[in-house]
């Protein structure tokens, strides 16, 4: 018996060290990006490099953040995952409640027809659309950016599944006392999948809030860029300068991982929920 | 029900009346095309006898310190004539900015002027020579003032397309700390292949095995190919551009020769994107690289250094490099105002200005005599070189697939110092794949 | 069949635009339906039929003669190419070295991490902490980490005994630093996905084998992993299409595609013919290229492997 316990423990150290391991080699890089913004613009050139920057300069971050408009690439992103994320949940859940709920001839068909919008990459769609764009003098607005993203057969599709598990006897009910169907959807099924819709929410607003290649493919001037791109011109631009571009990587993760810090279980299981039912 | 769903869809219209408000949030540059754009911010225009404010779009492709100075120039100017409004945006390097002006060509939406390279391309080749008139019209400028050589690289078969303002020229820095470290004079930077290669090697420092100092090293690698193509004697291009000429026994002997620094040790193989950080961190002897970095080596060098002309083997020479000011067609009033900013850039004292912010070469002749010129020599002699090898600066005019044919260059010497090809069958391939582009 | 199937349909809207009821429901569902119905139509179907044509098409921004029908011109180029080989090849490359890998790791720590450990939440945040942040970010700083001179990267190769290496300028291990940022970047979503699936499977299984004497790996092969198959055979899935349209990462680290085109996956190449080049048809053609591989391989999935999960 008392072998066990200690080969138990030996175990749970050994399990604890593995672990231990393993959040090092997550952290690290963080940790090298925060030491360095923060370092001189001699210091970054010692090698091996210091891990505690020998003087602190914070200038680096107001340095990084007039360089380039920062602020305005905050506002942008900010602006077109907000507007996609809301508008993809809203034409989402009407489409996502008929698909679940309504019945009509041809319902069935339109069904597949969304459900094969997801096979389809986007790097075949964004050639065309680039060139949509172009005809409607759509290049560099916010518009290019926001309008062709306003629906989202995936999570129609996600709040369909979700729809179905509400027992269908509550619409009945509510029917029976009078209750439209817009205000069904509004009063009871909405507030109902309040957990499914923050999840997915939160799913989609990541995904805009971290997209790449459209925005990069779409904008032309400083000030419609959005995060992503802004950080990434700065990279090439600043090319060595490696304190003010850890400075700007600093701006730009910061306050994804302060909301990471204060909801992460929310983000955890929003991601892992919407992940499996992909 | 039904009220709620009007409810819906007047949400729905308002959203849709909200976001193509938000498109416009401040001025966008004005379409080429446009009808005689709209003052943005005008109370009254019920008065005409002052020039009606002008809000003019323009682009810059250069980023770092030279970015900073083209904006400082730019807020100045905008000091000076309150009725005109800049607005600069920085388009990405010379690649991306060529590729967004390409689109912006095709989707006309060219903004009003700007710092792009390879000018004539965007705008002779279009038809468009606007800055021909206006250089030779009677708000002109003195072209006479200007090196020859420049207005060759702006011309689009024979007339003026773009103008010159950041031109630069391939110069070789020298870390004179490491030169007296091994022993050399530091005084004397070498002039032939032959005395690079030497120093280099002296230079060169190994620390258990590993290279601590490199000897030479190139942070353009496709303009330091030409270089040497032209300093072995060779030529890129035939006199009208039509047919590539580089792949020449001139051409092998400058390949080969590059491929030497690298198995004798001196240069570290297809690492260019390196070598500028490794020259300021004092750990390479010898750079080359464009007289645009002299600032950004000195804001960060800890060291004593010095510019001279790259090295020759048969003869001095090379291409010039830079981007070039275009003015793109709008309406009268823009295309007004855009000259007036070009034109104030390039002014003697502008020029100067940018010279000493950047490095780039100083385009008209008057700048050297200003003594904040003089002022700069005395002080800072790495200037001196990139200007003075404007004598013998060539170039070829532009032409379609200029650009491909970097990417030709910088992939031969990819390809031949990492060993994969030889210098030869580097050369003829990128010969070979220029030629399919040009017929394509 | 087809008539008949087009007779039958109508019918059926005859007969729900004569009742009440259900015409009622039409209603409702046709407007309800069409926001997203118009949104995805203009920018989702009539871009993949406008692609179609493309990439039949000798298509060239800036040159209007240029635009012409040249039926499998462009499919024809590609697969004779050297370069878009190669594109395939570095793609495969990265889901065959990545993808293993990461199902491995991923199951191993979700393992570790499965039953009562204390810090439990303490280590799911610093796993997961790369999952959330910008992928831009990240792959700056990791383009620092692999600078050869100034890096971190060979610092730790110091401390292990082994020389420096320049990473993302060396043509053999550019790919492989850039599986490691993919990789590092996405593993504590596998752990997440992982750890849910573990702690679905009952203790019982466990305690039942443990009375007959199964020791620690025939517990794993005989529960764990058959019936976590679902849970591997989602991320296999996810993972393998998600590695064919693996860009801004690569972009970042390496934006002109790596040295020698070491790192110049399919993407980037679509990236680099539409957008560098201008060459939109053939770059058409190339994304059809790609979406029929992931077809092929997602078929291939359902049809051979999926039928081997246990679910």
């Amino acid at each position: 018996m008392i072998g066990l316990s200690a080969r138990n423990r030996v175990t749970r150290l050994l399990r604890h060290l593995v672990l231990i391991a393993a959040g090092v080699v997550m952290t690290v890089p963080f940790i090298w990006m925060v030491s360095t913004a923060f370092k001189g613009d001699g210091e970054i050139y010692i090698y091996p490099p210091t891990w505690v920057p020998a003087e602190i300069h914070l200038e680096n971050f107001s340095r990084a953040w007039n360089y380039v408009p920062f602020g305005r690439f905050y506002m942008n992103s900010i602006f077109i995952a907000v507007t996609v994320t809301v508008c993809q949940v809203f034409t989402a859940a009407l489409a996502g409640y008929v698909f679940a709920r309504v019945r009509f001839p041809g319902r069935d068909a339109i069904f597949y027809m969304y459900v094969a919008t997801l096979i389809v990459p986007t790097q075949v769609t964004m050639l065309p659309l680039f060139l949509i764009m172009n005809e409607l003098k759509w290049i560099d607005t916010y518009q290019a950016m926001i309008v062709p993203f306003l629906a989202s057969a995936f999570i129609a599709f996600f709040l369909r599944q979700f729809f179905s598990t509400i027992p269908l006897e509550l619409e009945d009910a509510a029917k029976i006392d009078g209750c439209g169907r817009t205000r069904f959807i509004w009063r009871i099924l909405l507030p109902l999948s309040r957990p499914a819709l923050a999840s997915i929410g939160l799913f989609t607003f990541l995904g805009h809030w971290n997209s790449y290649i459209w925005p990069l493919i779409i904008t032309n001037t400083t000030k419609m860029r959005t995060l992503p791109i802004g950080l990434r011109y700065f990279v090439e631009e600043s090319g060595a300068q490696y304190n003010l571009m850890m400075a700007a990587a600093m701006i730009t993760v910061a306050p994804v991982v302060a909301l990471f810090f204060v909801a992460q279980r929310q983000f955890i299981e929003s991601i892992a929920r919407t992940g499996l039912k992909s | 029900m039904k009220r709620r769903l009007w409810i819906m869809v007047t949400l729905l219209v308002m959203l849709a009346m909200v976001l193509s408000s938000c498109a416009k949030p401040t001025p966008t540059p004005v379409p080429p095309t446009a009808v005689p754009a709209k003052p943005t911010a005008v109370p009254k225009p019920t008065e005409p006898p002052k020039p009606e404010p002008v809000t003019i779009s323009i682009w810059y492709a250069v980023g770092g310190k030279s970015g900073e100075a083209f904006v400082g120039l730019v807020e100045d100017f905008m000091v000076e004539y309150p009725d005109i409004t800049v607005e600069a945006t920085y388009s990405g390097n010379y690649g991306e900015t060529a590729q967004k002006t390409m689109a912006a060509v095709a989707s006309d939406t060219l903004p009003n002027g700007g710092l792009i390279p390879a000018g004539p391309l965007w705008t002779g080749r279009e038809g468009n020579f606007l800055i021909d008139e206006y250089v030779k019209g009677p708000d002109g400028l003195d072209m006479d003032d200007f090196w020859p050589v420049l207005w060759t690289y702006n011309e689009w078969e024979g007339k003026i397309a773009s103008l010159p303002f950041n031109n630069s020229t391939l110069v070789l820095y020298y870390n004179k700390a490491l030169m007296e470290q091994a022993g050399l004079d530091p005084e004397k930077p070498p002039e032939t292949w032959d005395e690079l290669k030497s120093m280099a090697a002296q230079i060169v420092e190994k620390a258990q095995g590993e290279t601590k100092v490199w000897g030479v090293d190139t942070n353009s690698p496709d303009w330091t190919l030409k270089y040497l193509i032209i300093g072995a004697g060779g030529r890129i291009m035939n006199e009208d551009s039509s047919e590539p000429t580089f792949a020449s026994e001139a051409g092998y002997e400058a390949l080969t020769w590059w491929k030497s620094l690298v198995d004798e040790g001196l240069m570290p193989p297809a690492q260019h994107g390196e070598a500028r950080n490794l020259f300021i961190a004092g750990n390479l002897g010898f750079l080359f690289s464009s007289t645009g970095s002299v600032g950004t080596v000195t804001g960060g060098a800890q060291f004593d250094w010095g510019t001279t002309y790259v090295p020759m083997n048969e003869r001095y020479g090379g291409t010039v490099g830079g981007a070039a000011l275009c003015l793109f067609p709008s309406d009268q009033a823009h295309e007004d105002a855009t000259w007036t900013f070009l034109k104030w850039m390039l002014s003697t004292e502008n020029v100067v200005r940018w010279t000493l912010a950047t490095g780039y070469v100083p385009v008209r002749k008057s700048a050297l005599e200003h003594p904040d010129m003089q002022a700069l020599f005395a002080d800072a002699p790495q200037y001196r070189a990139g200007f003075a090898q404007l004598e013998y600066a060539m170039c070829y005019p532009h032409f379609w697939e200029m650009g491909g044919m970097d990417g030709y260059f910088a992939g031969a010497l990819e390809n031949v110092e990492l060993g994969v090809m030889g210098p030869k069958e580097a050369l003829d391939d990128a010969d070979a794949k220029l030629r399919t582009d040009m017929t394509d | 069949m087809q008539a008949k199937g087009k007779v039958g349909f109508l019918k059926q809207l005859k007969h729900s635009l004569e009742r009440p009821l259900l015409r009622q429901d039409l209603m409702a569902g046709v407007t309800y339906l069409l926001p997203s119905a118009v949104v995805l139509l203009a920018f989702v179907i009539l871009p993949v039929v406008m692609a179609l044509v493309l990439s039949f098409s000798k298509w060239e921004l800036l040159s209007v003669e240029g635009r012409k029908f040249i039926g499998l011109g462009n499919y024809t180029y590609l697969i004779t190419n050297k370069e878009f080989w190669n594109t395939i090849k570095n793609t495969i490359y990265f889901g065959a070295v990545k993808i293993p890998a990461d199902i491995v790791l991923s199951l191993l720590v979700a393992m570790l991490l499965n039953g009562s450990i204390r810090g439990l939440s303490f280590y799911r945040t610093i796993y997961f902490l790369p999952v959330i942040t910008s992928t831009v970010a990240v792959s700056a700083v990791w383009r620092y980490m692999y600078d050869p001179n100034f890096g971190f990267a060979n610092v730790v190769l110091k401390w292990m005994g082994v020389g420096p290496q320049t990473w993302l300028y060396d043509p053999k291990l550019a790919m492989i630093s850039v599986i490691l940022v993919a990789l590092w970047k996405g593993l504590g979503y596998d752990i997440i996905i992982y750890l849910a699936g573990l702690q679905s499977i009952p203790r019982m299984y466990y305690e039942a084998a443990s009375i007959d004497g199964a020791n620690a790996w025939q517990k794993f092969w005989k529960i764990t992993w058959p019936l976590l198959s679902p849970v591997t055979y989602f991320i296999f899935v996810m993972s393998i299409i998600n590695s064919f349209k693996v860009f801004s990462q690569i972009h970042v680290l390496t934006p002109k595609g790596g040295p020698l085109k070491s790192t110049e996956v399919m993407v980037l190449y679509i990236y680099r013919t539409a957008f560098q080049e201008f060459r939109f048809g053939r770059a058409a053609a190339a994304a059809f290229i790609l979406f029929a591989i992931v077809m092929a391989i997602t078929q291939f999935q359902r049809r051979v492997i999926e039928p081997r999960v246990h679910y």
